[in-house]
């Protein structure tokens, strides 16, 4: 053993004693941010020029939407059949010291048929990428946020595509990602044409969507955000005090989370909408598509939900997308089913991966390379690391 | 008529596991008699397991309180998939000859498994040299399997009370050192005749 646990035995006690402690201090301040809720419920114009603000910007303040903030929704009913259709990637990410410099995406996707009483529908589409314009993207090494960001795209574009497959005069459809609808792309290593362009190909998913009149969503299981505990702490403070705070994390409100905030919802209740107060929505918002969210208490968590503007405004999507997320968690321990099961469709197993690799290696001896080895480096580790794995 | 079973997903010269999706009225039946063309052969087996592999999640599932048909046909239908069939080899045809031994090799990944009634369990059933392989794998329920293969064979004929009775007098003869086994495979048959 490595990690001699006697050694870090004392770290732990600690870390469980500042646990505590944190977890009391946000038990002292969240009655408060909560009667914030309750006091700017209905004062949406004012919560609106804090979160445009600077200090709001600043703190990615959420947005107030038009319905009162403190007020729980409960569900609608769903209809008898409603057609979800849910997508998921994984991927391998790139590695020099492997047998070959490449990098993979699986996507896997699932179409549900509520009510229907059918097995669903699953399909999986991999994708091998070796090419000189995909691994060395404006003449650097591809690196693993630019295949994360690939693997987002892939993800929306098969929502989209079998969405879409779905008869418009069939049961409503409803499209389910996993994760935040906002990509978030601003890294500093990733090529800003490559960007541009990933940015376009997923708005463009979006439009389609829109067009097909699909509704769409994206689930975020335990959120840590606090966009909306954000804009409560700035709204209560005079002018010139939001000036000051540079960030939460130094006010009485550090740690606190939107998802404490809500959670007095019950199962199946959603919070207010609000907008996303990241910059990346900007980009969105230009193309139509402002991000938007609730919080939904799924049956045993507390979700954060996203929708785009066209589906916060439209009363019948919304409560589509509402009933179909919590119909979803509520048979499938508070997680939705379809996004459990495209997850399982995606995911690239170690064995799998080398079984891909034992292939690869194949193909490259048949076109006259010499065997292809791991690094040195990897070499060495997996020998030393041999006993441990036994 | 033959029945397509599913495809050889493991083998070896005494027995194979064949892969199928779903459960149907027909396939696969334990103790039915199966075949599997190999180049210009045919290896015969009986189906001594069909097996359904249990995860995590369909524990999850088999405990909730609703449990939606989607749910169910999902699991069914892509999620428990293969479902997997043990098939004890107990003979081949080689040049039109059936021989009850083990074939020179088995079947390979992937080839075909089929159903085999009517005529060819008749043919294959004309005698019974087979029995041995079966009755030699003390690791299976191999009393069992036989005796509901020999009633398949029994069903396909005219004269079924007939083919019994000459079945017990081989299970006779092979099983007289051992009564009590022999006295637990007759009452098996004994008690479909």
């Amino acid at each position: 053993m490595t990690l001699e646990l006697n050694k870090v035995t004392p770290q732990i006690d600690h870390m469980g004693h500042v646990l505590a402690g944190r977890a009391a201090h946000q038990g002292k301040v969240l009655p408060a941010a909560r009667a914030l809720l309750a006091a700017f419920a209905d004062r949406q114009a004012e919560l609106c020029l804090v979160a445009e603000s600077e200090p709001g910007q600043r703190l990615r303040c959420a947005s107030p939407g038009d319905e009162r903030l403190d007020v729980a929704y409960a569900p609608p009913a769903l209809p008898a059949e409603v057609t979800i259709v849910a997508a998921d990637g994984s991927q391998i990410y790139p590695d020099r010291h492997g047998i070959a410099f490449y990098y993979a995406i699986n996507t896997g996707s699932i179409v549900f048929r509520h009510g229907s009483g059918q097995a669903p529908e699953v399909r999986t589409e991999p994708r091998l990428c070796y090419a000189d314009d995909e691994l060395y993207p404006g003449g650097a090494p591809v690196s693993g946020d630019l295949v994360s960001a690939e693997r987002t795209l892939a993800e929306m574009r098969a929502l989209a595509q079998v969405t879409l497959a779905e008869p418009p005069a069939g049961p409503p459809r409803v499209a389910l990602g996993d994760g935040p609808l906002l990509i978030w792309l601003q890294r500093a290593n990733l090529p800003q044409g490559r960007q541009e362009r990933i940015l376009a190909d997923y708005l463009d998913c979006l439009d389609r969507l829109r067009l097909g009149r699909a509704t769409v969503s994206g689930f975020v299981s335990r959120p840590h955000s606090a966009e909306v505990i954000a804009l409560l702490y700035l709204a209560q403070l005079k002018l010139a005090a939001r000036q000051q705070v540079k960030s939460l994390a130094e006010t009485d409100y550090r740690g606190l989370t939107d998802r404490a905030l809500f959670g007095y919802l019950s199962p199946g209740e959603r919070s207010a909408l609000f907008v996303r107060g990241t910059a990346a929505n900007l980009d969105f918002r230009d193309r139509g598509h402002t991000i938007h969210f609730f919080y939904l208490n799924t049956g045993s968590d507390l979700a954060r939900v996203e929708v785009p503007e066209w589906v916060a405004r439209d009363p019948d999507r919304l409560g589509l997308a509402h009933a179909a997320v919590y119909d979803q968690c509520r048979c499938n321990n508070g997680y939705p089913y379809v996004l459990t099961r495209a997850d399982e469709l995606a995911v690239i197993l170690g064995e799998e991966r080398e079984a891909l690799e034992g292939m690869i290696m194949q193909a490259m001896a048949r076109h006259g390379l010499s065997l292809p080895e791991l690094s040195r480096k990897a070499q060495q580790k997996q020998a030393a690391r041999w006993r441990r794995r036994r | 008529m033959e029945i397509q079973v599913g495809r050889i997903i493991r083998s070896s010269t005494t027995r194979f596991a064949v892969g199928c999706r779903v459960l149907r009225p027909e396939v696969p039946v334990f103790g039915s008699l199966v075949k599997v063309p190999v180049l210009d052969d045919e290896v015969y087996g009986l189906i001594y397991d069909v097996c359904m592999e249990d995860d995590p999640y369909v524990r999850q599932i088999a405990v909730q309180e609703e449990v939606r048909a989607e749910h169910i046909e999902d699991q069914r239908r892509n999620r428990q998939v293969p479902i997997e069939v043990g098939v004890l080899v107990v003979g081949y045809r080689r040049g039109g000859t059936i021989v009850h031994r083990l074939p020179p090799q088995p079947p390979t990944s992937l080839d075909v498994l089929y159903t085999c009634t009517g005529e060819g369990l008749v043919e294959f059933t004309r005698r019974f040299d087979y029995f041995r392989l079966v009755l030699d794998n003390r690791d299976l329920p191999a009393d069992e399997l036989l005796a509901a293969n020999l009633r398949y064979a029994a069903e396909a004929r005219s004269d079924g009370q007939a083919f019994l009775v000459d079945a017990g007098r081989e299970l006779a003869r092979l099983l007289n050192m051992d009564l009590v086994r022999l006295d637990g495979l007759l009452r098996r048959l004994r008690d479909w005749a």
